[in-house]
């Protein structure tokens, strides 16, 4: 006749050590586990955010020195973006202008739809406008950027 | 027994394996955690400077344009700085058109950004400009009917002053040196008018005492340039503006790069909730 399972004096040592091990397996499984997740939870690389934060500051200040912004005219921003800004990275600039003793704000939108599924670097940056021998301020304006990776 | 042993070592060996890895995912993930947060406040630190030099690049640029000041900086052996502008002895005649672009440059900001905040009204009269590395300061004082042009050294340490004095629609009728101490440090001063006058009274002086030359306008009115403890002082009573230009020549060439700097605080680019706050002031060269 079989004996019952807990009667234990030296008998049931298969029991006691199946649940140790799995015990053990358990345990080892869970720190594996844990172990894991805080490895593998921060493994997206940001490193690049505040260079694409750059890209976008860099970009502005060179359309500004070139005196492309004094433009303020869509279509030739435009066309100077498309040359200045490498081909996996997209933009959307925001130019804000008010004409010197006026107080009408003016404004005009260029590049891309801001995406909202990944990082969008944005900043932004004041300009003065000025006539073709500097020796007059026409306009002050402000430039918002944003840019992506695509 | 043995055997009972060795399962304990392998237990308690594998349980310390796993501590080890446990502790070295947490350790890695906080030092991840840290990196972003460190790359998340350069970020912004990049984006506030940004900001902020925009708004001094703009401010320097009013300045330039319409403060009538200028400044040259030669670079050879030695540094020599020059500041030329109009000077008029009635305060509320300098500075109208400077004060105009100010304000309508400050209000366009605030209506962009709230995170700049003007702590000046605009921009001093009186100045100071401090030219660095040097520690000289260039100001203006103006008192009823009069302008004073003050460069105040904290060292002698450059060769001398060359001043001109162009007093362009008011005839100069003489030109005399009431006082002179002579030492080894150079004092120039070109005095002419728009009238053919040429005149140039070139000294070595002590610059520690009293070294004076009036440049005397028809009508009574002077021009004074006055050296004295160390220090250049301008002064005018004529009714019309006239053109000073200051060079201070000889300059010792530093590590540092020359700059001129209008040392007053301009205006503040501010994240409340950042606690980031950054100063303007504003470098014209």
């Amino acid at each position: 006749m079989k004996k019952r399972s807990w009667n234990l004096v030296y008998g049931n040592k298969g029991f006691a050590f199946i649940l140790d091990s799995a015990l053990a397996v358990l345990l080892v499984i869970l720190l594996l586990t844990a172990s894991n997740i805080y490895i593998f939870k921060n493994t997206k690389d940001v490193s690049s955010n505040p260079q694409l934060s750059k890209t976008g500051s860099d970009i502005v200040t060179l359309l500004d020195n070139t005196k492309e912004l004094d433009t303020l005219n869509k279509n030739s921003i435009e066309a100077s973006m498309s040359d200045l800004i490498p081909e996996n990275y997209g933009y959307r600039f925001n130019i804000s202008w008010q004409k010197s003793g006026e107080q009408e704000i003016k404004s005009l939108e260029i590049g891309d739809i801001i995406p909202e599924d990944r990082f969008v670097a944005t900043g932004k940056k004041f300009f003065l406008v000025t006539n073709n021998d500097e020796t007059n301020i026409t306009d002050y304006g402000s430039t918002k950027y944003s840019i992506w990776l695509k | 027994m043995v055997k009972m042993k060795k399962g304990y070592l392998l237990t308690l060996g594998t349980f310390m394996v796993l501590i080890i890895v446990f502790s070295l995912a947490i350790s890695l993930n906080r030092s991840v955690e840290m990196s972003k947060d460190r790359l998340g406040i350069i970020g912004i630190s990049d984006r506030v400077f940004d900001l902020s030099s925009s708004v001094e690049n703009g401010l320097e640029d009013i300045i330039k344009i319409y403060s009538g000041l200028d400044i040259a900086i030669e670079k050879n052996n030695k540094i020599n700085v020059s500041i030329t502008e109009d000077i008029s002895r009635v305060k509320d005649d300098w500075g109208i058109s400077l004060d105009e672009k100010i304000t309508e440059f400050k209000n366009f900001i605030s209506t962009q950004d709230k995170n700049i905040e003007f702590v000046t009204v605009s921009f001093d009269k009186e100045l100071p400009l401090e030219i660095m590395p040097y520690n000289i300061t260039y100001s203006r004082s103006w008192a009823t009917g009069q302008v004073t042009l003050k460069v105040i050294p904290k060292t002698i340490n450059f060769d001398g002053f060359e001043i001109l004095i162009n007093t362009n629609q008011e005839r100069i009728s003489q030109v005399n040196v009431p006082s002179l101490n002579p030492g080894s440090f150079k004092f120039i001063v070109k005095a002419v008018d728009n009238f053919g006058t040429n005149i140039v009274k070139e000294n070595n002086i002590d610059p520690e005492k009293t070294n004076q030359v009036h440049v005397n306008l028809v009508g009574g009115n002077q021009v004074k340039v006055t050296v004295k403890d160390n220090e250049l002082e301008v002064w005018t009573n004529s009714p019309e503006t006239i053109t000073s230009s200051i060079k201070i020549f000889g300059l010792p060439s530093l590590d540092n790069e020359v700059a001129i700097v209008y040392p007053k605080i301009f205006y503040n680019v501010t994240f409340p909730a950042l606690k980031i706050v950054k100063l303007g002031d504003i470098q014209l060269m």
